[in-house]
């Protein structure tokens, strides 16, 4: 449970950071809340010759309102997020996930922006993400682009961003009113990562007509996944109750998860639907008030 | 970075380690400075918790003897010592 030795340096700046790792290549890795990285490392399964801590970059920390945008630095630990009273107010179901990743500890020093970067299949963050429709700067020594959330998460543990791009904002869509976002997780019990979890964002109008949802599943593949059935059967409709069940019992079509020793492929599909009705019932609570 | 060494001042307990030795929060002892730093933690950002967020905020520090019952009432006790007030040095 030791590391293999390796170098530090702290980066001031992000683009000294981008420097570092230009010079460093291969045996260099970024440094955030070191949640993910630090144990990977204990266990061997990483073995970088250089971390390059972003902890010391001024700026990257912090949640703001930009236009129509939440703008959340990347080094933003999640107890900020589930603290932040723009997050609460604005998207709160980006606040109950947060709120429900590990333990203290871990909120205190994870981050957002680590967490994303890191693509883990059983995080929270990229499911509440997938539903809240965010998008990701990317920052490399030549500029800036911007990545949605749909193309982002790729593989297990894999994005979109090059490796030669640092990852510095999550940029939230501000939701319309008559919007209310929710998320629901069934947790690990030893471990409390994701076993399924469910992110909901329904946008309805007065007459309880339901005019947008984006539903996203965590748990069945090697990241999130938009439960496009489940988005279709709510469309235009009346948000009735019967209309959720029905709809989040489509929840797991077209997902073919991986059966593990902690549950089948048939248990988690179920549990999927469980969660997605827990999730729009809550977020349709909320888009009332 | 304050440790559970740290805690008391010279020979007085911190109202926390207090409430756990008037509220049986302790047997072996073993995940005791962890339960009692978080729970510190707790009540400096929070001086009257819900049971619920006690036990929220207590996830990931495991107790294999005491059970977590009597560690949530010796958190309540410590807050109703302490009155909402911040007591460390």
């Amino acid at each position: 449970m030791f590391p293999a030795s390796f170098g530090y340096v702290a980066a001031r700046s992000v683009e000294e950071a981008l420097q570092l790792m230009a010079k460093h290549g291969e045996d260099g890795k970024l440094l955030a809340g070191g949640h993910s990285l630090i144990p990977a490392m204990k266990l061997r399964l990483q073995s970088p010759h250089t971390l390059i801590d972003l902890g010391t970059v001024p700026g990257l920390r912090g949640v703001k309102v930009d236009g129509n945008q939440l703008i959340i630095g990347a080094l933003t630990v999640h107890a900020d997020v589930a603290a932040s009273d723009l997050v609460r107010k604005h998207v709160p179901g980006l606040a109950d996930a947060a709120s429900l990743i590990g333990d203290v500890q871990v909120r205190n020093r994870g981050t957002i922006g680590g967490s994303v970067a890191h693509a883990d299949p059983a995080a929270d963050l990229p499911v509440i993400l997938t539903a809240l429709n965010a998008s990701f700067i990317a920052q490399s020594p030549s500029g800036t682009r911007t990545v949605a959330v749909d193309d982002f998460f790729t593989d297990f543990y894999t994005t979109a961003m090059n490796a030669n791009e640092i990852l510095t904002e999550i940029r939230v869509p501000i939701p319309a009113s008559g919007t209310g976002t929710a998320y629901a997780k069934l947790p690990h019990p030893a471990s409390g990562y994701v076993v399924v979890s469910a992110a909901a964002l329904i946008t309805q109008q007065a007459s309880g007509t339901c005019t947008a949802a984006r539903v996203a599943i965590g748990g069945l593949g090697s990241g999130p996944i938009r439960a496009m059935p489940t988005e279709m059967e709510l469309q235009g409709k009346p948000l009735t109750p019967q209309l959720i069940a029905t709809a989040a019992a489509k929840a797991a079509d077209e997902t073919d998860p991986v059966e593990d020793s902690y549950s089948s492929t048939e248990y988690k599909q179920h549990v999927a639907t469980v969660y997605a009705r827990k999730a729009i019932e809550t977020a349709v609570e909320r888009a009332r008030n | 970075m304050k440790t559970i060494e740290g805690l008391a001042n010279g020979d007085v307990f911190h109202p926390v380690q207090e409430g756990f030795r008037e509220k049986h929060g302790l047997q072996c002892g073993y995940c005791t400075p962890g339960m009692i730093m978080t729970a510190t933690y707790l009540l400096e950002t929070n001086p009257n918790p819900s049971d619920e967020e006690i036990k929220h905020a207590l996830e990931g520090n495991i107790c294999r003897c005491t059970g977590y019952v009597n560690i949530v009432e010796s958190i309540k006790w410590a807050a109703e010592k302490m009155g909402g007030k911040d007591v460390s040095r």
